[in-house]
């Protein structure tokens, strides 16, 4: 048995939110999240 | 303070402590020994604390009694004695974060928070309890202090019931999706999330890299500014930290803060639908006061705050798998159930599905900007009910039942997607006496606005003085 278990309930639930969330950007005609060359880890 | 008890002292604040260590009526030492007998005593039935760092404590105790004998104080937080959740690396001691699954291993260093607050000579007595990787709002074993039979709320649960039940004067708690204002609110104290990146994340375990932040829970509003101020500020060593000035987050407090003329957005149309009666007779009688003071209450419309905790489940759930991808595999088995699913739910979405709710995001922040003009602050409710009985499945909110965690953060996620720093203060109690809170957020770092809004509520309301019962 496999620790973490995708259930067919679970991926319905994923399947719906990812149903909404391409509408809303899709409405929105969201851009990607920006990208900033100036900005870097210190590490 | 020869008549002073133990419950008296652990009861105070930490302006009125720091007051007393001042005037040289209170030793930071007499300030820990109440703590730890006032831990002894409530701690066998509210469970907040994973360990107490007893020894640990006594001797930076005893440090700050030397600095004050020698009014060489450090500020207000020192003497203070202060814990923080289970996800702050702690040197010396294991990060749990909850969960049977992570190592028992000490840490050899502090988390950047810890450490600062050491540096303002802070007493650390230890820490306290996180739901399990900081994934839900229940956090077992720690209970509520107003009634025992319910949650503390979380996941910085701990933290909650600590600080109201008088064994911590200020707790450290993160916030993902409300954890710091929800176990706030439902245990009757002030929790503040400052913006994404002003207080590090160094030696913080994650749950959302791009949504995590830490801040106080305190029974003040002055007290949690105190703390902020003390492990606020730019690391270098945390990729996620913003190089901003730190402001005096006190400055605005005075005697009798004026309200008059100060706009306050309020987002009815997104709150309203979800509010449990009894949370709206409270929340309507705290805008009351806001009016009799002067303040001018502006609707705002953000309709884009309805998707935004289909965006909160995305990133949380695949960050967190992305970060847990070994220890899920080896030791998922170990996980509680609802933290397997939520795992197995980051697994479940597609790369284009994160993408889009990171697109969603900017929807909202651009929506939250543009509401944000011509007014100082927004406010609405914490939290649309009371807290839940342990175990008591699910909550019913409107014409939906939600689990535990979708029904407790449905109104504080807009501040964790868009970073903007947000208070809850005590604001009344529901009809079975359990606590009420409302919520203020800010324009990004200026924590100061809503510390100052938030602290004139205080100063023309009682509810803050009300102490839980335990019972």
């Amino acid at each position: 048995v496999e620790a973490i278990e995708i259930t067919p309930e679970i991926q319905d639930a994923a399947d719906g939110l990812a149903a909404r969330l391409a509408v809303f950007v899709s409405e929105h005609d969201a851009l990607p999240f920006r990208f900033d060359p100036r900005e870097g880890a210190a590490r | 303070m020869s008549n002073t008890t133990a419950t008296d002292l652990a009861a105070l604040t930490i302006g009125e402590a720091s007051a007393l260590i001042d005037r040289g009526e209170l030793r930071p030492s007499e300030l820990l020994e109440a703590h730890l007998a006032r831990i002894a005593e409530v701690e066998p039935v509210v469970h907040a604390f994973v360990e107490v760092y007893t020894e640990e404590a006594r001797a930076e105790a005893s440090a700050a009694d030397v600095r004050a004998q020698r009014g060489e104080r450090l500020g207000p937080l020192d003497g203070m004695p202060v814990s923080a959740k289970d996800l702050l690396d702690a040197a010396g001691h294991p990060t749990r974060a909850g969960s049977l699954a992570t190592s028992e291993r000490p840490k050899p260093a502090d988390s950047e928070v810890i450490r600062r607050l050491r540096a303002a000579g802070a007493t650390f007595l230890g820490k306290v309890h996180t739901h399990e990787l900081a994934y839900g709002n229940e956090t077992p074993p720690a209970r509520n202090p107003w009634d025992l039979r319910r949650v503390p709320g979380g996941s910085s649960g701990g933290s909650g019931a600590s600080v109201a039940s008088g064994t911590s004067l200020a707790s450290i708690g993160t916030d993902t999706g409300g954890s710091i204002r929800i176990p706030a609110a439902l245990d009757g104290v002030v929790g503040l999330k400052p913006t994404y990146g002003r207080v590090s994340k160094e030696g913080l375990q994650p749950l959302s890299w791009s949504l995590d932040t830490a801040g106080p829970l305190a029974r003040r509003v002055q007290d949690a500014a105190i703390v902020l101020q003390a492990i606020a500020g730019f690391d270098p060593l945390d990729p996620f930290s913003h190089d901003v000035p730190v402001d005096d987050f006190s400055e605005e407090l005075a005697a009798e803060i004026d309200l008059a003329g100060v706009r306050i957005g309020i987002p009815e149309s997104f709150y309203g639908p979800k509010l449990m009666p009894f949370v709206g007779d409270a929340f309507e009688a705290a805008l009351a006061v806001f009016i009799e003071a002067g303040a001018v209450l502006v609707p705002v419309e953000m309709p884009e705050l309805d998707r935004c905790q289909d965006v909160m489940n995305v990133l949380a759930s695949v960050e967190s798998a992305s970060f847990n991808q070994v220890q899920n595999a080896e030791r998922g088995h170990l996980y509680a159930p609802e933290v397997r699913a939520a795992m197995a739910a980051g697994q479940a979405t597609s790369a284009i599905t994160y993408v889009n709710a990171q697109r969603g995001r900017g929807v909202v922040r651009r929506a939250m900007h543009a509401a944000f003009e011509g007014i100082d602050t927004m406010l609405l409710p914490t939290i649309a009910t009371q807290a839940p009985f342990v175990d008591g499945g699910g909550v019913e909110l409107g014409d939906q039942e939600l689990d535990v965690l979708n029904a407790l953060n449905v109104l504080t996620i807009p501040a964790n997607i868009t970073g903007i720093p947000a208070i809850t203060v005590p604001c009344g109690f529901s009809p079975d006496a359990m606590p009420i809170g409302l919520q203020l957020w800010g324009r990004p770092f200026d924590e100061r606005r809503i510390v100052s809004v938030a602290a004139a509520y205080e100063q023309r309301t009682p509810w803050h003085t009300r102490v839980a019962p335990i019972r």
